[in-house]
C-alpha cells in the first residue's frame, strides 16, 4: 500500500514537473508515466526476486554464529572459560569474513590481557599488543604494520570490559556493510559471552571455595572427636600409671610396714614424698581439666595462678592487668574466657620464643575485653582459620567457635618479627546459642 | 573447758576420719559434723561453738562465701578453712573473707589441731608466706633439676633427661621455688647461687 501510493506520489509530482517546464503532448506523458509504472514494477519484481537469495545468505551466517555460540556455551558449562571462549570467538570471526588477524583483549580488574591472538597479530609480543590499548569505547580505525587494525570495544553499562583488535581483510579491501553488521553482532555476542563467562568463573571460584571450607571443617571436627577422644585417654592413662600404680605400691608398702612391726623414718618418709607427689599431680590435673577456681575465687584469681604456673615452669614473664569495674561476670564466662586466655597465653609460650607475655582483662559496662600480647616471632595468619586443621592445630580453631558462640568477636593481629596480639571482646550478658559472623582476621 | 568444734564437709568419709583423730585431743570437741551446708546455721545457733572447720569448696556450696556469712552473722564462731586445694589464691580469698586459719587436707591433724587452737585463742595463722616451707633442704633430686634449670632446660628436657613425667617435673619446680621463696624460675637459680647449692 504505502509503496503505491509512493508510486502515485512520485508520479504526480514528475507529471506537475513536467507541464511546468515542457509543454508536452497529452500522448507523450501518457507514455512517459506508463513507462515510468512499468519500470517501477520491474525493479520492484527483480528486489523481491533478489531478496530470499540475499536473506538466505545472511541467515546461513547467522545460524552459524548460532552454531558457534551454541559450542562457546557448552565449552564454558566444560569449565573451559575466558582464553577458549576467546579463541572460539576469534575462529568465528575468520570463518566469518576473511580477516588478516584477531586479537581478543581481556581488560580483567583493571589490567587487560591478551586472551588470544591469531594471523598477524601473532607476530606481535603480547605487551606490544597492549600497548595499543583501546582509547574509547567506540569503534575507530588505526594502521599497525602499515596495515589497517579496527578496535571494537566491548562495554557493559558503559564500562570496557575489553576489546578486539581485526586485522584488515586479507585482500585489503573495506567491510562492506553486510560484514560490518555480522562484525557488530560478533561483538554483541561475544559480550554476552565474556560476562557469562566472567559470572560462571565467579560461581565457579564460590564453589571451590565453599567447598574447601566445608571440607576444612569436616576435617576440623573430626580432629576435635579425636582430641576429645585423647582427652579421655589422658585422663584414664593417668588414673591408671601413675595414680592406681602409686596406691598399689603404697599398700605393699604398708604390708611391709605392719609386718616389720616398727615404724621405718625412711620408709615413711618415702611413702609420704610419694603420697604428696599424687596429691600435687591430681590437683594439677583437676585444675587443667576444669579451672574450678575461676568459679570459686573468679576470673582474676584464676589468671593470677595461670600467671604463677607460666612462670614456675617457663623462662616467661606473664603480666596480667585486670582491670575491674565491679561487673557480675557470670561463672561460666569467667570459665570460657579463662580457657581462651589459657590457650593464648600457652600459644604465646610454646610458638612466639617472647620471654613476656602481657595479659589484659577489661570489664566494660557490656564487653569482657580480653588482649594477650607477645613480642615474640609472630605468624602469618590463615585468611581462614580452618586451614589450620589441616596441619592438626586445634588451638585458635577452637577459641573461634568459642567466641562465636558466646556472640563475642576476635581479632588476630601478627606481624612477623614483632609479635602477636589477640584480641577477644564477649559480651557480658550471656544469651544460649546463637552466633554471628563479627571475627575479623588482620595479618601484615 | 574443751574447745567446742563443728564440723563441716560434704564428704562423709573424709569427715568421720578428721572427727576421729580430733577427737584424740583432749582440749578438743567436736560437737556435730554437718554434711549439708543448708544446715549449718541451725547446728551454730544450737552449739555455739568456738571454731567452725570448713572445706572451701563443696557441691553446691562456695565455702568462701559462707565464711564472709558466719564472719558478719556470728562473730564469736571463727572459721578454720580445710581445703583440698592449696592455691596461693584459695588461702588469699579464705583471709580476705575472715576465717582464721587456712589447713590443706594433706596436712598431719597435729597440724590442723595447732590451727584449731590458734584460732581459738584469736590468732590467725595462714601459710602465705610459706614460712613452714622455707629453709627446709631440697633433695637430690630436686637439687638435678634445680642444676638443669640454671642451664635454661625446659621443664620437658628436663622431664626426658630425668625420664620422669611433665607434671612430676612440676610437681619439683614448684616445691624448689617455695622452698627458695623465689618468685621465678631465674628468682630461684640467683638464690641458689648465692647460697652455694648449685656451681
Ligand atoms: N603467639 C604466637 N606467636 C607465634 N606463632 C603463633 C602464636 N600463636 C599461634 N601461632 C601459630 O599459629 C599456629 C596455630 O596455633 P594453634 O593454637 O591453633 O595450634 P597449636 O598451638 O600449634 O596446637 P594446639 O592444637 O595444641 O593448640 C601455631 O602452630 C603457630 O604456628
Ligand atoms: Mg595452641
Amino acid at each position: 500500500m504505502v509503496r503505491l501510493f509512493m508510486i502515485g506520489c512520485c508520479l504526480a509530482i514528475f507529471n506537475l514537473l513536467l507541464s511546468l517546464f515542457y509543454d508536452i503532448h497529452f500522448k507523450l506523458g501518457i507514455l512517459i508515466n506508463t513507462l515510468l509504472i512499468c519500470l517501477f514494477i520491474v525493479y520492484d519484481l527483480i528486489d523481491k526476486g533478489l531478496e530470499p537469495l540475499q536473506m538466505r545468505k545472511w541467515h546461513g551466517k547467522q545460524e552459524e554464529i548460532q552454531k558457534e555460540k551454541l559450542a562457546i556455551l557448552q565449552e564454558l558449562l566444560n569449565g573451559k572459560h575466558l582464553q577458549y571462549c576467546a579463541k572460539l570467538i576469534a575462529d568465528l570471526i575468520h570463518k566469518t569474513i576473511d580477516v588478516s588477524g584477531v586479537c581478543i583483549v581481556w581488560k580483567h580488574d583493571h589490567s587487560p590481557t591478551v586472551l588470544h591472538k591469531t594471523g598477524m597479530f601473532r607476530h606481535f609480543h603480547d605487551s606490544e599488543l597492549l600497548s595499543y590499548a583501546c582509547q574509547s569505547s567506540h569503534f575507530y580505525k588505526m594502521t599497525m604494520n602499515e596495515k589497517s587494525v579496527f578496535f571494537y570495544p566491548m562495554n557493559i553499562d558503559d564500562a570496557l570490559i575489553g576489546w578486539m583488535m581485526i586485522g584488515e581483510k586479507t585482500n585489503a579491501t573495506v567491510f562492506d556493510n553486510e560484514e560490518q553488521k555480522l562484525m557488530k553482532k560478533i561483538q554483541m555476542d561475544a559480550i554476552e559471552l565474556f560476562t557469562s563467562s566472567k559470572t560462571l568463573q565467579q560461581i565457579e571460584n564460590q564453589l571451590k571455595k565453599t567447598t574447601e571450607e566445608s571440607r576444612m571443617s569436616e576435617q576440623s571436627h573430626w580432629l576435635l572427636l579425636h582430641e576429645h577422644e585423647e582427652e579421655k585417654r589422658k585422663v584414664s592413662t593417668f588414673l591408671h600409671d601413675e595414680v592406681l600404680q602409686h596406691l598399689i605400691l603404697l599398700l605393699n608398702k604398708l604390708e611391709w610396714l605392719i609386718q616389720k612391726k616398727n615404724i621405718d623414718k625412711k620408709l615413711f618418709e618415702d611413702m609420704k614424698g610419694l603420697l604428696q607427689r599424687d596429691i600435687f599431680e591430681i590437683r594439677e590435673m583437676c585444675h587443667e581439666l576444669y579451672p574450678v577456681m575461676v568459679e570459686d575465687l573468679g576470673l582474676k584469681q584464676g589468671l593470677s595462678s595461670l600467671k604463677r604456673k607460666c612462670e614456675t615452669n617457663y623462662n616467661v614473664i606473664v603480666e596480667v592487668n585486670y582491670i575491674a569495674n565491679l561487673k557480675i561476670i557470670p561463672p561460666f564466662l569467667s570459665i570460657q574466657a579463662f580457657r581462651i586466655i589459657k590457650e593464648l597465653v600457652y600459644n604465646a609460650i610454646k610458638h612466639s620464643s617472647s620471654r613476656k607475655i602481657v595479659v589484659t582483662v577489661e570489664e566494660t559496662q557490656q564487653f569482657l575485653s580480653i588482649q594477650v600480647k607477645d613480642y615474640g616471632v609472630g605468624f602469618k595468619v590463615p585468611d581462614h582459620l580452618l586451614e589450620l586443621s589441616q596441619t592438626n592445630h586445634l588451638g585458635l580453631i577452637t577459641i573461634q567457635k568459642r567466641v562465636h558462640q558466646l556472640n563475642g568477636t576476635l581479632t588476630i593481629h601478627s606481624e612477623l618479627g614483632v609479635g602477636t596480639c589477640i584480641s577477644v571482646s564477649l559480651p557480658i550478658t550471656v544469651e544460649e546459642g546463637g552466633g554471628n559472623e563479627n571475627q575479623s582476621i588482620i595479618s601484615r | 573447758m574443751k574447745i567446742k568444734v563443728l564440723l563441716v564437709d560434704d564428704h562423709l568419709l573424709v569427715m568421720h576420719g578428721i572427727q576421729q583423730l580430733l577427737e584424740n585431743e583432749i582440749d578438743l570437741e567436736v560437737v556435730n559434723t554437718v554434711c549439708d551446708p543448708a544446715l549449718l546455721e541451725t547446728e551454730i545457733k544450737k552449739h555455739n561453738p568456738n571454731v567452725v572447720v570448713m572445706d572451701i569448696r563443696m557441691k553446691n556450696d562456695n565455702g568462701i562465701e559462707w565464711v564472709r556469712k558466719i564472719a558478719q552473722t556470728y562473730p564469736t564462731c571463727k572459721v578454720v578453712i580445710l581445703s583440698g586445694y592449696n592455691y596461693d589464691e584459695y588461702i588469699q580469698a579464705a583471709y580476705e573473707a575472715g576465717a582464721y586459719a587456712f589447713v590443706t587436707k594433706e596436712s598431719s591433724v597435729f597440724e590442723l589441731a595447732n590451727a584449731i587452737r590458734q584460732t581459738y585463742l584469736g590468732v590467725k595463722s595462714f601459710p602465705i608466706n610459706r614460712l613452714d616451707h622455707c629453709n627446709s633442704p631440697l633433695t637430690k633430686t630436686e637439687l638435678d633439676i634445680l642444676q638443669l634449670i640454671s642451664e635454661d632446660k625446659t621443664n620437658a628436657e628436663i622431664s626426658e633427661l630425668l625420664h620422669i613425667s611433665r607434671r612430676t617435673v612440676e610437681h619439683h619446680v614448684s616445691s624448689i621455688l617455695r622452698k627458695l621463696d623465689a618468685d621465678s624460675r631465674v628468682g630461684a637459680v640467683v638464690k641458689a647461687i648465692k647460697l652455694g647449692l648449685i656451681g
